[in-house]
């Protein structure tokens, strides 16, 4: 990866202004600046970032935080209104897969159609309609009107094609979730091919695995406003943190202290860890394991009120903060904590490692149930490293432990 | 300039544009025929069978059909009613284009002219198997078409920016374009010599581009003769101011396209 920005957001605000009726808006025109019949709304506030060449880059949020208008402004189809935009090379936007088909011609038609929407010529394009059409894999329908497509079809045919186009940045929104299990392989593997080839991505998703597993950095937004930039792994904490925690909570009762740069402490602050350990089955303190064995991950931990449905969650993530296990107690009704205020509590957790080699980091986090949603009291996040150290050969995330039989 | 540079862009709009009229339709690209033949044969009914109104004000050694002349300047008409017709949805229609991808969407008003040029052609076609039939032939002046055609595409391009460019936001005009279009028609001599048009008020007629590009263009195709250069200098120029004008109003507005649209 190169130093070079590629993408660079400077302070970057749309706003629209909202009129009430029609009537509104010609009296505004009417009185130009002199009387403002509107009300601001305000789609992006203030903000700023940089997306270096050939890194891939998250969008997430809520619905309605800002995503797709940002793209857009990124992608140079809304002008923003306050702020610079700059962009180095060339960009594809995939903002809704499918919505430039026209549903009368054919699969192949649309192949060039789309394809020429997105800037290329039909030379470029017949060179890669075969490729186009082996990835889209819809066999002979490639040849039938789209609208007797399948949505699925309709989705794989566009995706295709956009990932056949020569660009420097690739813009993804909301589309990967597409297709069955097949095919979203074939997509994640066609972006990770993309991306060894240095392309830079930007990608928008709900989904948070989606982004740990093949974003470099993320930034989440919420209400128009840039909430968190940072890694993946951060980025889930405080994706979760907001999906869970009301509304009102966050900017005045979030909580957070950096602790030895790694792991950091999230929540509302009702509950504290003190102590943790990473022990093996012999109570010894220990962070390298050989795969298949056993650990356990004991909790200290002080609340300050009394908690009357507690649970407890815990997450195992590899280095690309990708989840490889996660459990939380709070759905399991037979194990729901009652806490007193002040004591302190020790819970364990026993775990198998069975995972291949490499790094793994857990995290662990106190929550509180309440009737429809579940309140984070306070979470660590990444305090503890665990090293596997397995065969030569193994790769992946789970260890199926695999010999060779070889038959006569 | 940009537009030149997205040649082949434009050329395939257009044929894209040509195909979305008539696909899906079982006779597809046979209706390019269809259409103004059964114009054509609808003209010759009422204007050759029932009503036999002639040409009377026509100077001139000859008398031509009445029909020809009708249909010469009815299809005239139709390249830059079929551009003013289209214009206000077009990017409506291309919403996508507009919201989803980064197109220079700029060219959508070509395409629209380019494919009514094409069906300008066939109704040509057409209205030159008449003129056989009538054992007209054209003259050589027939080859200085392209020149009257010039002032015309420009027009019908730059009003077609100009009104795609107001359609996206006011959709009204869906709604008055077929009324303009009526009055226009009538507005035009395209069902009556210009010289039917009283004198006093002729010269206020003149000011339609349309009816000087209409009269130049049967002069080329149907009379066989010559046509003013004075006023067709003028048009082309006024043509070409209105054709600027049109493209700087729709480029200016792109930015908005995505917010209204």
């Amino acid at each position: 990866m190169t130093n070079q920005i590629d993408i660079s957001i400077d302070n970057v605000s749309k706003r629209y202004k909202i009129f009430n009726c029609i009537a509104d808006r010609l009296k505004q025109l009417f009185w130009g600046k002199k009387r403002q019949y509107y009300t601001d709304f305000f789609a992006l506030k203030d903000i700023s970032f940089d997306v270096k060449k050939g890194e891939t880059f998250g969008i997430i949020g809520h619905n309605g935080a800002g995503k797709s208008t940002l793209l857009e402004l990124i992608s140079n189809i809304k002008t923003p209104t306050a702020g610079n935009i700059r962009v180095r090379g060339k960009i594809i936007t995939l903002l809704e897969l499918g919505s430039g088909f026209n549903p009368d011609f054919t699969g192949r038609e649309n192949v060039f159609i789309y394809g020429f929407a997105l800037g290329m010529s039909r030379d470029e394009i017949k060179d890669k309609f075969h490729d186009i059409a082996a990835f889209a894999d819809i066999g002979d329908f490639i040849d039938q009107a789209v609208k007797t497509y399948s949505s699925g079809m309709l989705v794989r045919l566009a995706f295709s094609i956009a990932v056949h186009v020569d660009a420097d940045i690739l813009i993804f929104d909301e589309v990967l979730a597409v297709g069955d299990e097949n095919f979203q392989h074939k997509c994640f593997s066609r972006i990770k091919e993309l991306q060894e080839r240095g392309l830079t991505i930007l990608l928008v998703s709900h989904s948070m695995v989606t982004i740990t597993s093949l974003c470099q950095r993320v930034i989440i937004l919420h209400k128009g406003r840039k909430y968190f930039e940072g890694n993946p792994g951060k980025a889930f904490w405080k994706y979760n943190q907001l999906m869970s925690v009301p509304q009102e909570y966050y900017s005045a009762e979030l909580n957070e202290e950096e602790t030895n740069g790694m792991s950091s402490r999230i929540g509302t602050g009702k509950a504290r860890f003190i102590k943790t350990k990473l022990l093996d089955e012999k109570g010894q303190c220990r962070s390298i394991f050989q795969p298949g064995e056993r650990c356990e991950i004991r909790l200290n931990f002080v609340v300050d009120k009394e908690i009357k449905y507690g649970s407890l969650g815990i997450l195992v993530q590899n280095h690309n903060a990708v989840t490889v296990y996660g459990y939380n107690t709070a759905s399991n009704p037979k194990a729901i904590y009652h806490w007193k205020a002040g004591a302190q509590q020790e819970v364990s957790f026993l775990l198998h490692l069975n995972l291949s080699s490499g790094k793994y980091f857990i995290s662990a986090s106190c929550n509180q149930l309440e009737s429809n949603h579940v309140t984070c009291l306070c979470a660590l996040d990444s305090f503890e490293e665990v090293t596997l150290t397995g065969r030569l050969g193994e790769f992946g995330m789970g260890n199926l432990f695999a010999t060779v039989v070889t038959h006569e | 300039m940009n537009l030149w540079k997205n040649r082949k862009l434009i050329f395939e709009f257009t044929l894209i544009e040509i195909k979305i009229r008539y696909k899906g339709s079982y006779l597809g690209i046979f209706w390019w025929l269809i259409h103004p033949i059964l114009m054509l044969g609808i003209y010759l009914f009422i204007f050759q069978i029932i009503l036999q109104p002639r040409w009377n004000f026509q100077a001139g050694p000859e008398s031509y059909p009445y029909i020809l002349i009708l249909f010469c300047g009815m299809i005239v008409f139709n390249l830059f009613a079929e551009c003013l017709t289209r214009s206000p949805l077009l990017l409506v229609t291309h919403r996508n284009y507009v919201k989803k991808v980064v197109f220079p969407i700029e060219i959508l008003p070509i395409s629209v002219v380019g494919s009514a040029l094409i069906h300008f052609f066939v109704s040509l076609g057409i209205l030159l198997l008449g003129m056989l039939a009538w054992g007209i032939i054209p003259s050589f002046h027939f080859f200085l078409l392209p020149v009257i055609l010039l002032p015309l595409l420009l027009l019908s391009l730059g009003i077609s920016w100009c009104i795609s460019c107001l359609g996206a936001v006011f959709r009204d005009l869906t709604h008055i374009m077929p009324f303009l279009v009526q009055i226009l028609f009538f507005l035009t001599p395209i069902i009556y010599p210009i010289e039917a048009i009283p004198a006093s008020l002729r010269a206020y007629f003149k000011l339609n581009l349309l009816t000087i590009i209409v009269q130049d263009a049967r002069n080329v195709i149907l009379f066989g003769k010559a046509f003013p250069w004075g006023t067709w200098s003028v048009t082309l120029l006024i043509s070409a101011c209105i054709c600027v004008i049109g493209y700087y109003l729709f480029i200016f507005s792109k930015k908005v396209y995505a917010d209204v649209l």
